[in-house]
C-alpha cells in the first residue's frame, strides 16, 4: 500500500465527490414506487453507456490488432475488456439495488437483467481467455478473434432482445427513457456530472492500463 | 435518507479505485523488478 502514489488520485477523488453530492442533491422523481431513490439511475446509465462503449471498442481494436499486428492494439484490447467487464459488472450491481428499492426483489429474472448478466460474463469470458494463453502473439491474435466475435451477440442483447415487443411487455425495464424525454432538466444534470467522471476516470484507467502492458511487455 | 442510495456511489467509486490501485500496484512490481 505504501508505495502507491496516493496524491495522484486526489484530484478524481475530488471530482467523484462533487459529481456524488450533485447527484444526491437531485429532487425525487414522482412515478416511481421509491422516489428518492430514482437518483442511483445517474449512477446506472452512465456504467451502461460506457460499458457497451468499451465492448464496442475491444472488437475494435482487435480488428485494428489483426489488420496491422501492432502489440499495442492488443494492450488496448486488454484494457477494453477489463475496464468493461468492471463498468458491466456495476450495471448489473447498481441495477440489483435499484431494482430491490424500485420493484421490490433484489433479482427477478426481468429479460433486460438476465441479457446483460450475459454480456458480463462474455466480457469475463474474454479475459479468462487471455489468463490462459502464455504466447503473447497467440494471445493477442485469440482475443482479438473473441473481441470481434463478441460484437454480434453483443448488439443483439443490447440492443435488439431488450427492444423485441414481447420481451418489452415483460420486463419492468424502460428502453427509450431518453429517446421519449423521460428525463427531467436535474437529471440530466446529474447524469451528465456522474457521466463526465466516470468517463475521465475510465479513461485515464484506460491509459494506464496500456502503459502497464507495455511495460510488462518491455516496450515502455 | 434511505441506506440503499449511498450503495451505488460507494460500488462505482470504490471498483474504480481498487481496479486503480491494482494497476499502481503492478507498475510499482513491475519497477521494482527492472
Amino acid at each position: 500500500m505504501q508505495n502507491v502514489d496516493w496524491k495522484k488520485l486526489i484530484p478524481y477523488a475530488v471530482l467523484a465527490l462533487v459529481a456524488t453530492v450533485v447527484a444526491m442533491s437531485i429532487p425525487p422523481a414522482q412515478g416511481f414506487r421509491e422516489p428518492t431513490l430514482a437518483k442511483i439511475l445517474c449512477f446506472h446509465l452512465p456504467c451502461a453507456i460506457l460499458a457497451s462503449w468499451y465492448v464496442i471498442a475491444s472488437g475494435w481494436f482487435g480488428f485494428q490488432y489483426l489488420r496491422t499486428k501492432r502489440i499495442e492494439m492488443d494492450h488496448r484490447v486488454a484494457a477494453s475488456l477489463e475496464i468493461g467487464s468492471i463498468l458491466s459488472g456495476l450495471v448489473l450491481a447498481t441495477g440489483i439495488v435499484f431494482s430491490k428499492a424500485q420493484w421490490g426483489d433484489w433479482w427477478q429474472n426481468d429479460p433486460r437483467q438476465t441479457s446483460f448478466l450475459v454480456v458480463c460474463l462474455m466480457l469475463l469470458g474474454g479475459i479468462a481467455l487471455r489468463a490462459g494463453t502464455t504466447d503473447d502473439e497467440r494471445r493477442a491474435r485469440s482475443s482479438a478473434v473473441f473481441s470481434i466475435a463478441c460484437q454480434v451477440p453483443f448488439f443483439f442483447l443490447t440492443f435488439v432482445y431488450p427492444r423485441l415487443p414481447a420481451v418489452r411487455k415483460a420486463s419492468f425495464h424502460p428502453s427509450n427513457t431518453v429517446e421519449s424525454g423521460g428525463i427531467d432538466l436535474w437529471y440530466w444534470i446529474g447524469l451528465l456530472s456522474v457521466g463526465a467522471v466516470v468517463i475521465l476516470i475510465c479513461r485515464t484507467l484506460f491509459q494506464s492500463r496500456v502503459s502497464l502492458s507495455a511495460q510488462l511487455r518491455g516496450d515502455a | 435518507m434511505n441506506p440503499l442510495g449511498l450503495l451505488p456511489p460507494m460500488l462505482v467509486w470504490g471498483a474504480l479505485l481498487a481496479y486503480a490501485y491494482l494497476i499502481q500496484r503492478a507498475k510499482q512490481r513491475a519497477n521494482d523488478d527492472e
